[in-house]
Formats: structure tokens, C-alpha cells, sequence
């Protein structure tokens, strides 16, 4: 079961004096990094973010164009309507002719946060990612080649492009323009984070209640962060096995494990952002939660290990509906 | 010939150009040297980044209401680092294996690393939140079980979470194993366990088997993190790096100095094609001077064989005017140059027997020097005194001495008559010009008046008219002499006319894009006869010692050069105009 020895007194003596070592580096870091306003566990997102305006326009157009679908019926926006929290609000997805996909899918919002795109975390940037929705079969269904002939047949786009990169239209360009629109996706000024900044009034006394509840069950130890999520992996059902009860086990649930093969990453997904959860239901990665309390239930039963009275799930669920900053093109 | 030359040539020139051209990347080893760098930077900077990541890491463990984001906010100049190096210069082909695989296995520390974290971060969040509830959990269910009065297994549940806790404390492989086996028995009799225990201790027993499984795997990617030093391996790669650089640094250094030996040995061997070339053409243009001498020498024998046939068939009578001419020629110069000749030689004949006297002289007075030294005998002597008297009165007598300046005057003449000749004939022949240059008619006038000063007679009156003359382009030294020329013709002109009040007048106008100059005298002027030949070389009517007819030749020769012309007027008796035109050329810069 074990990967390796536990490490033996010699081996935490080379590590603290490894750490000792690296001290005056670490002072260095910190100091840059800055401190919070508060010490707390999640941070604000930033008021603002640093994008270059015209791959954002050029960006919003490309995400917007049903053209990158093989049969120019779906666009990114049809799964990812930011609209509707920069998500379909379906269990899962449906791409060209009508086919589904196998996993639900995350909201694009705030997704320039995130250490890793994909439930499975195998696409390393926003850029990486843009290769996949258009090529897969059952989302876009597209070639590269045919995408980038619509889009010089378009007579707007060789112009958009060539003010932008001097090469045109390529298939670097239109991940570039996509991902730095994705970037400027961000919903800052939530209530917690005007909380957060400083202003008590911002949340309620149940809102208030239930991050400390959020803090003290655990919830924080995996979303935490700016995004609240989003910056490691978890085994979904780290403390009981969310499988085996639910059963019908397809690959898209062997997570992380379908990349490394590692046992220990069966069942390991991003921990997903709870930035938007209030405006992105169905839930989890199989979208088995239709609410978000029905999300916390499962939350509790199968990574926390626990149980919690109503209330506290309800203070929670109450807690999580602060976390959602605005955006101008989303619909309250 | 030429062209075997000429094709040495361009192909030693093509040959070299396109040398240089392949070899001009060869003399640029900057390139390397800024992606030597650049390499090293990245690889020092993942060594850096790889120590502060661990430490970020390893900060989240020990600090409370930690977040994982400065954790992952290492993870875009990881990767950028890292891919930059795995797709660089530095798993190109020729890199040494050796280099790629320490490469290698720094970068798979990196991405080990990585994996650490992650290990890390999902185990440290599990068993935080496991390590908090376990007790929690282990109370409530030990304090329900004893309200339900179940005191046995209130105290098997404490004694697992004691040997769980011991076992965090020390986590060890033997007590792992014990501890799930414990806990998968006590999961398989939950059913035994009154209802409203079976979930809280399902709980508890996920609890404790998620402690006592993943305590040991935190354990192991903390030690990861904290073990995989990339900065070993790093420097390791660092140091074979340079040294390969180095080497393959010196083979670039001997391969620029190959290549500059290349362009040395191009070099010379381009300067022996030319040279080669160089003689092919001197040969060739000498064979070409072979054959023209040869094909002069048939001309010439040709010519003189005509003229002999000429002569035979037309003695005395209407020679070729250019024969003519050349018997003219050589009769001048004899005749130009025997005269001084001759009176030098006479000259020379006096003094010569006027120095054979004074020899004579010079003996005698050295033997009546000697005898009067060595001889006592009186009347040897006396005679010996009258000797030396008698020679003294002879070259008194002959006056000698006395005409000495006057001989020498005239020698110094006659060298200077023969001189004249051979300058005109210089000048005639003279194929080189001298310097051109924009100069004023009016300043070559007064120059070649104070020249020719000396020939015009001193009653003879001098007129000149040379107003607002444009400036002309040729050479002034050249116009200076056909000056004086005609000046000096002018002078001889009027004092041969014997006429007391003669003059000499210089006019110069402009006139239609010429400028007319005119020297006038009121000699004895020209027949139309003498015109007609005034202007061929070697005519001459003046005495010898005047003229070597070689004047007005060289006037016409200097001003047709100059692109202008010459004439003469001339009523005989009352005198002569000679006129030449100069073109006027406007000088640069004016309208």
C-alpha cells in the first residue's frame, strides 16, 4: 500500500536543514507576495486583470462563433454562456448533432485562476485547453485545418488577426486570442470579497456563520485560494468511497488516474472552483448534485466523513451564494 | 590569350566570393555563445525556482489558514522554463548523450516534483481535516457507547484511536498493516454495532484508515518535496554543459581560424590568378608589339621603297609635300645646329692651342723654378729666364687672354642656339599637355610680353585691348608660349623692317563663343608664297640662329588642341596679323 519508507531522523534532519537553508529566500518571497488584508484562507480576486484588449475582443468573437464547430451549429458560448454563470446548467453537455458529453461542464469564469484546465486537470493553460472542446467528437467535432479556412473564408477575421499577429490567422493566434479572452473572465467583488476587504456588512450573520463552518469542517483544506478551489487535485471520496455507491463507473470517473496511471490518483479530479457555484448547478464532475446543497450532502458523506446538522449545510450553501463576483456580460 | 586571362580572372573572383559567402556563418559564433547563456540562465533559474517551491510548499504544512495558490503560482515558470529547455538547443542531435540525459533526469525531477506537490496538497488536506476529526469523532462515539453501556467497545475504539495516534506519531509499515487489518475487522461487524452507531463509526474507521493509509504517503511526498533537490542534478548538468561548450567552443574557435586560413589561402591564390593573368596579357600585348613593329618595319621598307621609286621617277621636281617637309626638317636642324656648332668648334680650336701655350708656359716656369733651386750655373739660368720671357710675350702677342671672355660668350651662345633647337623640337613632339586649369587671357598677354622682352626692340610700341574677357579652360603655360611666338615673330618682324616707330598690337574680344586674340605688327608682312608654308614645322625664312621654323607649328599644334584655329593676315610691306580663337567653355557652377 505504501509508496516509500516513512522518512527515517536523518531524513528530517537533511529536510529541516534544507528548509533552515532556504530561510533567506523564503523571507524574500514572502515579502513580495505581500500580505492579505486578512489573514484568511481565501483570498480576493483582483479587482482588475491585466489583458491585452484586442486579443480580448478578437477572443469574445471567436468564442462566440458557432464556425469552430465542425457543423457550425455549436460555439464555445453554447456550453459556456456566460450568461448563465459561463455554463449550460446541463448534467452534461450537448455538442454537434445533438451528442452528449461525458462530464459536466465547469464554468469558464474565473478559469484563468485555475492551476490546470479540465476536470482531470490534463491541460496546463487556457491555450492547451482551447484544443479541446473544438476537436472533440461530441463537443465541437472540428479540424484544425477546416477552422482556420472558415475563419479566412470570414470577411472580418484575416483583418482582426493580421492587426493583432503579424502571421494571421493560425492556429496559435486563435488559442492565443481565445485564452486571453477566457483571462479577463474574472467576477471580482463578491460580497465575501467585499467582506473579505474589509467591509463586515457586506455578508450576513448565516453567511458569516457558514464560512466559519466552511473553515471548520475542512471544506477549506481543499477550496481555499482565490478561486476557492482550483488549485490542487482531490480523490473524489477521500474519506468514503463516492463510487462504490454510486456505481456505473465510466472512465471520465477514473480522473486524474486516465493521465498518470498512479493508483493514488483513481478518482483524483481539480478540486473544482466554488467561485460561481451559486449560478452553476447541476454539481460535481458527473453532475449527479441537481442543487447545491444536495453538493454539500455529498460533500459531507464522502469527503468529509461526516455528519453536520441542517442548519450548518444550510449556513454553508448560504456562505458558498457570497462567493459570486460580477462580470458585465452575466446575467444577475 | 586575353580572354584565358580574363576567365582566370572572374572565375578566381567567383570562386572567392562564393567561399566567403558560405563560409560568412562560420565567422559568426555569437549565436551559440547567447544561447550558451540563455541555457544556463534557465537552468539556474529552475534550479532556484524548484528550491523556492519547495519551500512555498513546505511553508502551507507548518502555517495555519495556509492556501495552496503561491504554491501553484510557480507552476507557469516551471513549465515555461521546462519546455523551453526540453525543446531547446539543448536535445539537438549533436548535444553528447551524456548531456541529454542528465537534462533529462533534471527535468524529471522537476515534473517529479510536481507530482510531489500534488501528492502533497491532497494528502496534507485529507489528513488535516482527518487528524482534526478523529478525536472528535472518537470521543462521541466512546461517550454513546458508554451511555449505551457497551464499555468494551468504547475501549477497543479508544485503544485503535491510540495506536493511531501512536502510529502518526511514528509511522511505521508493521503497525500500518496491524492497524487496517483491525480496522477492516471492526468495519465488518459494524452491523453489530447498534444502529444509531454503525454511521458515526463508519465515519471514525474512514477516519482512522485514511490517517493510518495516507500519514505515511504525507510523510513520503513531504520528504519528496523536501528531498528532490533538482539543484544538484542541475549544477551536474551545468557543469557538463560548460565543458562541453567549452570544447565545442575551442572546435568552433579552430574551425573560425580553419575558415579564416581558408579565406588567407583564397586570398593568395586570387593574387596568383591575378598575377597569372597579369602576365598572360604583358605576353600577350608584347606579342601584339612584335607584330606591329614587324608590320612597321614592311610599312616603312614599303614607304622608302615607294619614295626611292618616287625620287628615281620625279628628280628635283615636285616632291611629296611631306618629304618636302622632312627634308625641310632635317635640313633646318643641320643647318640650326651646324652653324653654332661650327664657331663653337673654331672657338674651341683657339683655346685649345691657347691652352697648349699656356701649358708651355706652366712647364717653363717649373724647370726655372727647379733650376734656380738646384743650379748655380748663372747663364743657364739666364737663358732659362729669357725662355719663359720669350713665351710670355708671344701669348701677349696673340692677345689671347684678352679675347678668353669674348671666346667663351660665344661658345655659351652657340650652346644656347643648339638648346633652342632641341626645346622647340621637344615642345613640338611634346605628346603630354601640361596641367589645364580656367586662366585670363590678359595674364598669359603680360607674361609673354615680359618673356619675349628681350627680342622686341626697345622704340617699338606695344598696344594691347584686352577688356571683360570670360576666362578660358586649357593650359596657360601652353597659351604663354604661342604668345610669345607671335610676339617674338611680331618683334623680329618690326625690327626687320628697320622701321623706327613700329609697333606691336594685341587685341583679344569675344566673338560668337570664341575668343579672337590677335598679334599685329607693322613689319615687312608675309607674301601670299610664304603663307602657304608659314605654318609646316622647319619653315623658316629667318637667318640662322633666328628661328628653328618650329614657332608657328607649335602655335598651331598648342591652339588646335584647344579646339581653336589660327590665321594670318598680311599686306606685304605694311605688316602681319596673325589671330587665333580659343572656344570659351563655360566654367562649372555658372548659368
Amino acid at each position: 500500500m505504501t509508496r516509500e519508507k516513512p522518512p527515517t531522523s536523518k531524513a528530517r534532519k537533511e529536510l529541516l536543514r534544507y528548509a533552515a537553508g532556504l530561510l533567506s529566500g523564503l523571507v524574500a518571497a514572502v515579502a513580495i507576495a505581500g500580505q492579505p488584508l486578512r489573514n484568511e484562507p481565501i483570498k480576493p480576486i483582483p479587482l482588475t486583470v491585466d489583458v491585452d484588449e484586442k486579443k480580448v475582443a478578437l477572443g469574445r468573437l471567436l468564442f462566440h462563433d458557432p464556425k469552430l464547430s465542425k457543423d457550425n451549429t455549436i460555439s464555445c458560448a453554447s456550453c459556456h454562456s456566460l450568461k448563465t454563470g459561463g455554463v449550460d446548467r446541463q448534467k452534461v453537455s450537448t455538442g454537434i448533432q445533438g451528442r452528449k458529453g461525458n462530464i459536466n461542464a465547469p464554468t469558464v469564469f474565473n478559469s484563468g485562476l485555475l492551476f490546470r484546465q479540465f476536470w482531470d486537470g490534463r491541460a496546463e493553460t487556457l491555450e492547451e485547453q482551447v484544443d479541446g472542446p473544438i476537436q472533440n467528437p461530441v463537443e465541437m467535432g472540428s479540424q484544425w485545418p477546416d477552422v482556420l479556412a472558415k475563419l479566412y473564408d470570414d470577411p472580418k477575421y484575416p483583418g482582426l488577426f493580421k492587426a493583432i499577429y503579424p502571421d494571421g490567422i493560425k492556429r496559435k493566434n486563435v488559442k492565443d486570442a481565445i485564452a486571453e479572452y477566457e483571462r479577463s473572465l474574472i467576477t471580482p467583488n463578491s460580497r465575501f470579497d467585499q467582506y473579505l476587504r474589509g467591509d463586515e456588512a457586506a455578508i450576513n450573520e448565516q453567511e458569516r456563520q457558514g464560512y466559519e463552518l466552511f473553515k471548520s469542517y475542512g471544506c477549506i483544506s481543499c477550496h481555499q485560494g482565490v478561486a476557492v478551489g482550483g488549485n490542487m487535485f482531490q480523490v473524489f471520496g477521500a474519506v468514503n468511497s463516492y463510487f462504490k455507491q454510486r456505481g456505473n463507473i465510466q472512465k471520465a470517473d477514473m480522473g486524474r488516474f486516465n493521465l498518470t496511471g498512479n493508483e493514488m490518483d483513481r478518482h483524483s479530479f481539480k478540486v473544482p472552483s466554488l467561485r460561481m457555484a451559486a449560478l452553476t448547478p447541476p454539481y460535481l464532475h458527473d453532475g449527479n448534485a441537481k442543487t447545491l446543497r444536495e453538493a454539500v450532502d455529498i460533500m459531507f458523506k464522502f469527503q468529509l466523513g461526516r455528519e453536520a446538522p441542517d442548519e450548518d449545510k444550510d449556513a454553508l450553501v448560504a456562505f458558498i451564494k457570497t462567493l459570486a463576483g460580477e462580470h458585465p456580460e452575466m446575467e444577475k | 590569350m586575353k580572354k584565358i586571362a580574363g576567365v582566370l580572372l572572374l572565375l578566381a573572383v567567383i570562386a572567392f566570393g562564393a567561399m566567403l559567402g558560405l563560409n560568412l556563418e562560420k565567422l559568426r559564433p555569437q549565436q551559440e555563445q547567447d544561447a550558451y547563456a540563455e541555457n544556463i540562465e534557465d537552468i539556474r533559474n529552475l534550479q532556484a525556482l524548484d528550491a523556492s517551491w519547495s519551500l512555498a510548499t513546505l511553508q502551507t504544512y507548518t502555517t495555519p489558514n495556509s492556501d495552496f495558490d503561491q504554491v501553484a503560482s510557480f507552476l507557469p515558470q516551471v513549465r515555461e522554463l521546462r519546455n523551453r529547455l526540453a525543446t531547446g538547443d539543448l536535445s539537438a542531435d549533436e548535444v553528447p548523450d551524456a548531456i541529454k540525459n542528465k537534462l533529462n533526469r533534471f527535468l524529471l525531477l522537476i515534473e517529479s516534483k510536481e507530482e510531489s506537490i500534488e501528492q502533497f496538497k491532497s494528502n496534507f488536506a485529507v489528513v488535516r481535516n482527518s487528524i482534526k476529526y478523529l478525536p472528535l469523532a472518537s470521543q462521541t462515539l466512546t461517550a454513546r457507547l458508554r451511555q449505551l453501556g457497551d464499555q468494551e467497545q468504547a475501549q477497543r475504539i479508544t485503544a485503535i484511536f491510540d495506536r493511531t495516534n501512536a502510529f502518526l506519531q511514528n509511522p511505521d509499515e508493521g503497525t500500518q498493516m496491524r492497524l487496517l487489518m483491525e480496522l477492516s475487522k471492526m468495519n465488518e461487524d459494524l452491523m453489530s454495532f447498534p444502529e444509531e452507531i454503525v454511521n458515526p463509526l463508519g465515519n471514525f474507521i474512514s477516519h482512522a484508515r485514511v490517517l493510518v493509509e495516507r500519514k505515511i504517503q504525507l510523510n513520503s511526498s513531504i520528504n519528496d518535496v523536501a528531498a528532490q533537490n533538482a539543484r544538484k542534478v542541475g549544477d551536474e548538468l551545468i557543469s557538463l554543459y560548460k565543458s562541453y561548450h567549452e570544447k565545442a567552443r575551442e572546435q568552433a574557435l579552430a574551425r573560425h581560424l580553419e575558415t579564416y586560413q581558408l579565406v588567407l589561402i583564397w586570398a593568395t591564390l586570387l593574387v596568383i590568378a591575378g598575377l597569372i593573368s597579369a602576365f598572360l596579357l604583358w605576353l600577350a600585348a608584347r606579342q601584339f608589339d612584335a607584330k606591329l613593329e614587324k608590320r612597321v618595319a614592311e610599312r616603312t621598307e614599303e614607304i622608302e621603297q615607294a619614295a626611292a621609286k618616287a625620287s628615281d621617277s620625279l628628280v628635283g621636281k615636285n616632291l611629296d609635300s611631306s618629304l618636302a617637309g622632312m627634308g625641310n626638317m632635317a635640313a633646318t636642324v643641320a643647318h640650326e645646329i651646324n652653324t653654332p656648332l661650327g664657331y663653337l668648334d673654331s672657338n674651341l680650336q683657339v683655346l685649345h692651342s691657347g691652352m697648349e701655350k699656356m701649358q708651355l708656359l706652366m712647364n717653363e716656369f717649373v724647370t726655372l723654378k727647379k733650376d734656380l733651386r738646384e743650379t748655380e750655373d748663372a747663364g743657364q739660368i739666364n737663358a732659362r729666364l729669357e725662355n719663359f720671357g720669350a713665351l710670355v710675350q708671344n701669348i701677349k702677342d696673340e692677345a689671347m687672354l684678352d679675347e678668353l671672355p669674348e671666346i667663351i660668350d660665344d661658345m655659351q651662345e652657340g650652346v644656347q642656339q643648339i638648346q633652342h633647337v632641341t626645346n622647340d623640337l621637344r615642345d613640338f613632339t611634346r605628346k603630354d599637355r601640361s596641367p589645364q586649369d580656367w586662366f585670363d587671357i590678359e595674364q598669359c598677354v603680360t607674361s609673354a610680353l615680359k618673356m619675349a622682352q628681350k627680342e622686341i626692340p626697345p622704340e617699338t610700341k606695344i598696344i594691347t585691348s584686352l577688356k571683360n574677357l570670360p576666362k578660358v579652360y586649357g593650359s596657360p603655360a601652353e597659351i604663354n608660349q604661342v604668345l610669345m611666338n607671335l610676339i617674338t615673330n611680331a618683334a623680329h618682324a618690326v625690327e626687320a623692317a628697320g622701321r623706327d616707330k613700329g609697333s606691336i598690337t594685341i587685341k583679344a574680344v569675344e566673338q560668337k563663343g570664341h575668343i579672337l586674340v590677335s598679334v599685329m605688327d607693322t613689319g615687312q608682312g608675309i607674301d601670299e608664297k610664304t603663307r602657304s608654308k608659314i605654318f609646316e614645322p622647319f619653315f623658316t625664312t629667318k637667318d640662322v640662329g633666328k628661328g628653328t621654323g618650329l614657332g608657328l607649328a607649335i602655335v598651331r599644334r598648342i591652339i588646335t588642341a584647344h579646339g581653336g584655329k589660327v590665321f594670318i593676315k598680311s599686306i606685304v610691306g605694311k605688316g602681319t596679323n596673325f589671330i587665333f580663337t580659343l572656344p570659351v567653355k563655360r566654367q562649372p557652377g555658372e548659368e
